[in-house]
């Protein structure tokens, strides 16, 4: 539980231009995207491993403390509370790169569908629409919390 | 440069000869303030536009934009229309002043004739003496010569930072493409740099060169890395050209739509309907600026406002780490090394044997199955401490998201509202029978329309290019990786290395230098807005300071961007603090060493910020040059230049029967009865 500054996190290639058009647009930075897909995930309970699509995309240095804390608390609930599983930050985000990559798909479905164009190699969202997105994806995210 | 004297004869508004004098401080009197006091169109920005032309020859004042030559023509046209066609007249204007230990006179004058309606001038005659303090005369007569001189007494690119128009204050106060130019403007005079741009520029063309040369001749991933290098470089300078297209079309289209607004303004049956619609488009526009501010504050919430998401989860985790603080089992009261060491010695750490008694060993072992491994107890009370942080603000990140969101529905509300009253001004002003009225209208329209689809595509590009920006680094350093990889070590490749680090490192001098003045614009200005502030706005307000794309924003006291909501007093005072760093730094730091002309600086500031304006402005520069109106001066600020004793020449811009302007040098002890009283002014004005 060292909060490792070196490990390159991933998220599926197919995200590429939709992690690079966000970042600016609604949030700060790649790893606050990565954060609350990684927390829809997990709400939803759902998983998706990267296999061969994962696509290095932010250094773990980036992660906050806070956002740390969280990782760490998933990853101990998932695993029966053992400490010991806390101790390899490269296997706490591998998990919680599975919960981000099944929060992403959960997000396009439920918000973004209305924004972006989808092809299997790329998400693309229509900036000449995306006036509002920065409050709508605020009010996505705080509703999901309340849900 | 000390100004002491000026004299007009025959230019612009002035027929004949005029004198003009200036107060400065002494080691007696620290009077160093001179009023140039009439109505509007008698020419208080004529007695500027003289010391310019005079100075520098310059026939036009930036604030002049479009207008013809012979809307600007400097030699007095009712003197020229009196002449017999052909004959010509001449203007001159003659200054002088003090620097150093040396007395200078600069004369210039300019002769025009009048054929028809055109004004032929001629080119003008100039010379300057000086007198140095063992009485020494020298005059020269070069205009090249002449310009190298005064150009060393005050850089001619920073000459105007010395006059201030309400128009240049309102320019400041919108965050507009205006603003943006403005701002950029005045910094790269103040920075100087002509030499450093021309040699970035030389590098990245030598850089290019090379790269072509090196793709030629390499394959693979390199040379693919290299041709996306040149692509997006080429993206970048298509963005960057394409953005300072868009600041010029937004700014034309911000003065053609003030020009329509002006021709509008003559059409009095809808001049209600028109101003009602100018106040709410100002209005449109704040809450625009508002919704921007909340969007980018969002932005920066949208991470933390997914914690709630995990809440339960975190809760679990913080409750079961507590409940093992509570018990005493984190931190550990014994370590486990210790109690291993007392086992296997059979021995307490009194020295009491253990081995002859069970219970006191069965006992030892359950505190060794109780105790944690240190790292990992370490490791669960740091999460402890985040997870309390964190949870302890978890109403606090709600309460904001909320307020945010709410702040925005209300700011939606209002400009859906506003421009469904804009819509029906439109059909009002549209519905009148004045066709010329209604085609104004129908272009301005469009210009409003063009305004948006501008602001529109800069937003998209500035984004565009921040990614590019991301982009272009990555696939640098993807190159420098191959490179080493590849061990490429031809002379080629060292060469455009080298290039490149030639080009990076003075790109960083430009950019380190630019950011210097910039951060020590912002610090002056902020030193200075915050001795102009009243005492609330000193309260809530931070400072101002010049961001990366040449905007300026103010922050409040807790240091976030504010600038969307401040009055339109404080407001001005923002511009006037940013023009007088501005003035501040073309002087190198210390007083003005040129006498600040400010006209109607007063425009919307309350009492208070007038006096602090009045106290503190003649400290700060060597001599105020005060170009007012009757609204503008009125009896109160007029007592109180007395009072602080700052107050020396006042002279009356008298309107004359032939339409020219004479200039009266009043005593002071008649200026004050000439100045309005405040609520009589405030009466008039409604």
């Amino acid at each position: 539980m060292s909060m490792d500054r070196n490990i390159r996190v991933k998220t599926d290639k197919q995200y590429k231009s939709l992690y690079r058009q966000m970042t600016n647009l609604v949030v700060g930075d790649s790893h606050e995207l990565f954060f609350v897909c990684a927390c829809l995930g997990y709400k939803r309970k759902a998983r998706e491993p990267l296999g061969k699509r994962g696509d290095d995309k932010f250094w773990s240095g980036t992660i906050t403390p806070e956002e740390w804390a969280c990782y760490y608390a998933m990853h101990l609930s998932d695993n029966h509370m053992d400490f010991q599983t806390l101790s390899d930050d490269t296997k706490v985000l591998a998990a919680i790169e599975e919960y981000a990559n099944a929060g992403t798909k959960i997000l396009l479905e439920e918000l973004l569908c209305d924004y972006a164009t989808v092809s299997d190699e790329d998400v693309t969202l229509d900036l000449a629409r995306c006036r509002e997105l920065p409050k709508v994806f605020l009010n996505y995210v705080s509703e999901s919390g309340i849900r | 440069m000390i100004l002491k004297r000026l004299m007009i004869e025959d230019f612009r508004q002035f027929k004949g000869k005029h004198e003009i004098c200036f107060a400065s401080s002494t080691k007696r009197s620290k009077a160093n303030i001179t009023v140039i006091y009439g109505e509007n169109g008698r020419g208080k920005t004529g007695v500027f536009r003289a010391l310019m032309f005079c100075l520098y020859g310059d026939r036009r004042l930036s604030q002049d934009g479009e207008a013809s030559n012979n809307e600007l023509s400097l030699v007095n046209l009712h003197k020229l229309r009196a002449e017999k066609a052909g004959t010509p007249v001449t203007a001159s204007v003659e200054a002088e002043f003090t620097h150093g230990e040396e007395r200078y006179t600069i004369r210039r004058s300019l002769r025009a004739i009048i054929q028809g309606d055109v004004i032929h001038e001629e080119v003008p005659d100039v010379t300057l003496s000086s007198q140095d303090a063992n009485g020494n005369t020298r005059t020269i007569s070069d205009p090249d010569a002449i310009r190298d001189k005064v150009g060393s007494i005050l850089d001619a690119r920073v000459r105007e930072y010395f006059l201030f128009d309400g128009e240049r204050i309102e320019r400041l106060t919108r965050a507009s493409a205006e603003q943006r130019r403005e701002v950029a403007q005045g910094i790269r005079n103040l920075l100087n740099i002509d030499d450093l741009e021309t040699a970035i520029d030389a590098s990245r063309k030598l850089c290019r060169a090379l790269d072509t040369e090196i793709r030629a001749k390499s394959t693979g991933e390199h040379a693919k890395v290299i041709k996306q290098i040149n692509e997006m470089e080429d993206k970048q300078s298509s963005v960057r050209r394409r953005l300072t297209e868009l600041d010029d079309e937004a700014r034309t289209a911000l003065a053609e739509l003030h020009k329509v607004d002006k021709e509008l303004e003559k059409y009095q049956e809808i001049s209600e309907l028109l101003q009602g619609r100018q106040a709410l488009t100002t209005r449109l526009e704040e809450v625009g600026e508002q919704m921007t501010l909340v969007l980018s504050q969002m932005r920066s919430r949208a991470g933390r406002a997914a914690v709630p998401i995990v809440e339960t989860t975190i809760k679990e985790v913080f409750d079961l780490i507590d409940n093992r603080k509570q018990r005493g089992e984190l931190p550990p009261e014994i370590r486990q090394e210790l109690i291993a060491k007392i086992l296997s010695d059979g021995r307490c750490i009194c020295g009491r044997s253990i081995t002859g008694d069970p219970e006191a060993r069965s006992r030892i072992r359950e505190w060794k199955e109780r105790s944690e491994d240190p790292g990992v107890s370490d490791a669960a009370l740091d999460l402890w401490r985040y997870l309390h942080t964190i949870i302890s603000r978890l109403d606090d990140e709600r309460s904001g998201t909320e307020s945010l969101l709410q702040r925005y529905a209300e700011l939606r509300h209002e400009e859906n509202d506003i421009q469904h009253r804009l819509e029906q001004i439109k059909e009002q002003i549209g519905g009148t029978e004045r066709n010329d009225a209604a085609q104004l209208e129908k272009h301005r329209q469009k210009i409003e329309a063009d305004r948006i689809r501008l602001e529109a595509e800069r937003q998209n590009l500035s984004v565009n290019s921040a990614q590019n920006a991301q982009e272009l680094e990555t696939l640098r350093l993807r190159r420098s990786q191959l490179e080493s990889q590849l061990s490429i070590r031809d002379e080629l490749v060292r060469r455009s290395r080298m290039a490149s680090q030639v080009q990076q490192a003075l790109s960083g001098v430009h950019d380190a230098f630019r950011k210097e003045v910039a951060e020590s614009i912002s610090r002056t200005a902020t030193e200075m807005f915050r001795c102009l502030l009243d005492a609330e706005g000193q309260r809530n307000l931070r400072g101002i300071v010049v961001r990366d794309d040449y905007s300026i924003q103010m922050l409040d006291r807790w240091n976030t961007p504010f600038l969307a909501n401040i009055s339109a007093g404080q407001r001005q005072i923002m511009s006037i603090s940013f023009i007088l760093a501005l003035a501040r730094t073309a002087a190198g730091g210390g007083a003005f060493e040129m006498p600040l002309f400010m006209d109607t600086p007063f425009g919307r500031l309350s009492y208070e910020h007038r006096v602090n304006l009045i106290r503190q402005l003649p400290e700060w520069a060597t001599q105020w040059v005060l170009l007012a109106t009757d609204t503008e001066l009125s009896r109160d600020e007029g007592e109180l230049l007395v009072k602080e004793g700052r107050l020396g020449r006042f002279y009356y811009l008298r309107a004359q029967p032939d339409g020219t302007t004479s200039i009266e040098d009043r005593p002071l002890e008649d200026a004050l009865p000439l100045l309005r009283n405040r609520r009589r002014i405030a009466h008039e004005h409604g």
